[in-house]
């Protein structure tokens, strides 16, 4: 009689196909390319030679930024990608058909695109934050703030990747994870002014811009209060218990 | 007596929403016992497909019930115990062979050492010796529908449920999964499968289950079956089976 599975070797092994299909698919050499770019862009600012401190600072903003995107935008896709294609593919019946538990599928699944994403993302950050000059002081903290509110973040996102690839169709999904982690903001403040829900209905649109310090880092500034940056830390891990809660329900009992 | 492996009773499976809903399964009830063999056949749209995958726990019975090992269809601890290959299933095809053989029998509770020794030889019993390294990119429908065969042995459950057991493979593939099939039957597993092949439900099966629209037609001995047949053979005689009962649906 064949074993019921340690949970962490589950998630492992689950992870691991998530993984591979990141490595062994295009995405991530389309970020190796731009980080390429960016890099031959510093290297001749370097050697032309950058006086100025606001310049320096331009290219630290501009480097982080896109690996900000680069990360968030990989891991949409990735898990905008994990149940369509399996379904499409019929990938999911042998995947179903072994003792593991359906929530445990999608808690897998959603773990390992977050954990690409966040891989992604600190190695793009260090090559950037490496290799762009810095001639002005910067806040150590503030960096490590804005670098955990990242992994939140990455979590987040690839929660509504999964959940929204359960409702609707995969390119639906990606342009309506798109549209809220790149206009949120924007779209919580339309609905706050323009529409009677008003203020407080716009408070359940997500808004991931609150979670990225980039900008706040390389202004200089100094790293967020203690209470501050636990309310931001707070309000992504409310974000992510819902979407968590939606894909669940939306998957255990969803028929194949 | 011991305890059936499946037992189905009065299951209906419908699709769609209520009022616009099509009823794929329609009241049927069977059961199979420990080291049976048995084929479950009918026309396509018969309602194979979603007996099977209601026995897996995919889809959902909207009446009556389905149980394997004693418990509800679907239970992770009834599937640890299964064996499964779907009718038409594509595999990762950015993963080797035996990368994918690794993440099922390591979901099936295979440890490391254990996939060491399985893979090769589950490899070599379906025909796929030395591909392991393989892109599943690179492989043919054929060649997939051997790498389904090895996940669904690889873990040597005690029950195998196969859904159309040939569809995809040449004569020497048909071959070779026959000769498998026995083998896993002289050892006393249970094996359930659909399949249109009749020649190789008679050949394997000890006992045959026709569906015809959602309905059990027939669940009968092969060899009672030969019986009634006579000369003309099994195939003949279901079409004639099927063919009577639309004229009596159609005379009602």
């Amino acid at each position: 009689m064949q074993k019921m599975l340690p949970r962490i070797r589950t998630f492992a092994l689950i992870g691991r196909g998530v993984w591979l299909a990141l490595l062994r698919r295009q995405d991530l050499y389309v970020c190796v390319m731009l980080i390429c770019i960016f890099l031959v862009g510093v290297l001749v600012m370097r050697i032309v030679g950058i006086d100025n401190p606001a310049t320096g600072t331009f290219l630290l903003n501009m480097g982080m930024t896109f690996a900000s995107i680069c990360a968030h935008v990989m891991a949409l896709l990735l898990a905008v990608r994990q149940f369509p294609s399996e379904m499409e593919n019929r990938t999911l019946y042998p995947l179903l058909a072994r003792p593991v538990r359906r929530a445990d599928i999608v808690l897998a699944k959603w773990l390992a695109v977050a954990i690409g994403g966040v891989v992604v993302y600190t190695a793009l950050l260090s090559i950037v934050w490496a290799s762009v000059p810095k001639l002005e002081t910067y806040d150590f903290v503030l960096l490590a703030q804005l670098y955990v509110l990242h992994l939140f973040s990455l979590l987040w996102l690839a929660g509504v990747g999964i959940t929204f690839s359960l409702i609707f169709p995969r390119g639906l999904a990606v342009f309506a994870g798109g549209l809220l982690y790149f206009a949120g903001a924007s779209l919580r403040r339309w609905i706050g002014q323009e529409l009677p829900i008003g203020r407080v209905g716009a408070a359940y649109i997500p808004d991931f811009g609150m979670l990225d310090l980039t900008t706040r880092y390389t202004d200089g500034m100094h790293a967020l209060a203690g209470q501050d940056w636990l309310f931001l830390v707070g309000y992504a891990l409310a974000m992510i218990l819902c979407f968590a809660v939606a894909a669940l329900a939306l998957f255990e009992r969803k028929p194949l | 007596m011991s305890e059936p492996v499946i037992s189905v009773s009065g299951l209906s499976v419908s699709y769609g929403k209520r009022g616009r809903a099509i009823k794929a399964v329609d009241d049927i009830s069977f059961a199979v016992a420990e080291g049976e063999c048995v084929g479950f056949i009918g026309l396509n749209g018969a309602g194979k497909s979603t007996t099977i995958k209601t026995l897996m726990g995919f889809l959902f019975a909207t009446a009556g019930e389905a149980r394997v090992f004693g418990q509800c269809a679907g239970e992770p601890a009834s599937r640890s115990r299964i064996g499964y290959l779907p009718e038409v299933a594509l595999y990762y095809p950015f993963m080797k062979a035996r990368e994918l053989l690794e993440l099922y029998g390591g979901l099936s509770g295979l440890s490391k050492q254990e996939l060491k020794v399985r893979i090769p030889a589950v490899l070599e019993d379906v025909g796929l010796g030395g591909k392991g390294e393989i892109l599943l990119k690179h492989f043919s429908k054929g060649m997939q529908q051997r790498l389904g065969i090895a996940q669904s042995i690889i873990a040597e459950p005690e029950l195998y449920i196969f859904d159309e057991l040939t569809s995809g493979l040449d004569p020497i593939g048909r071959y070779t999964l026959r000769t498998l099939l026995l083998k896993l039957k002289a050892s006393g597993k249970t094996i359930f499968f659909s399949s249109h092949e009749l020649s190789e439900v008679e050949m394997l099966c000890d006992r045959v289950l026709l569906i015809h629209k959602g309905r059990l037609l027939r669940d009968a001995k092969v060899a009672e079956l030969q019986t009634e047949s006579g000369a003309q053979g099994l195939e003949p005689f279901f079409i004639e089976l099927i063919k009577r009962q639309e004229q009596e649906a159609g005379h009602e």
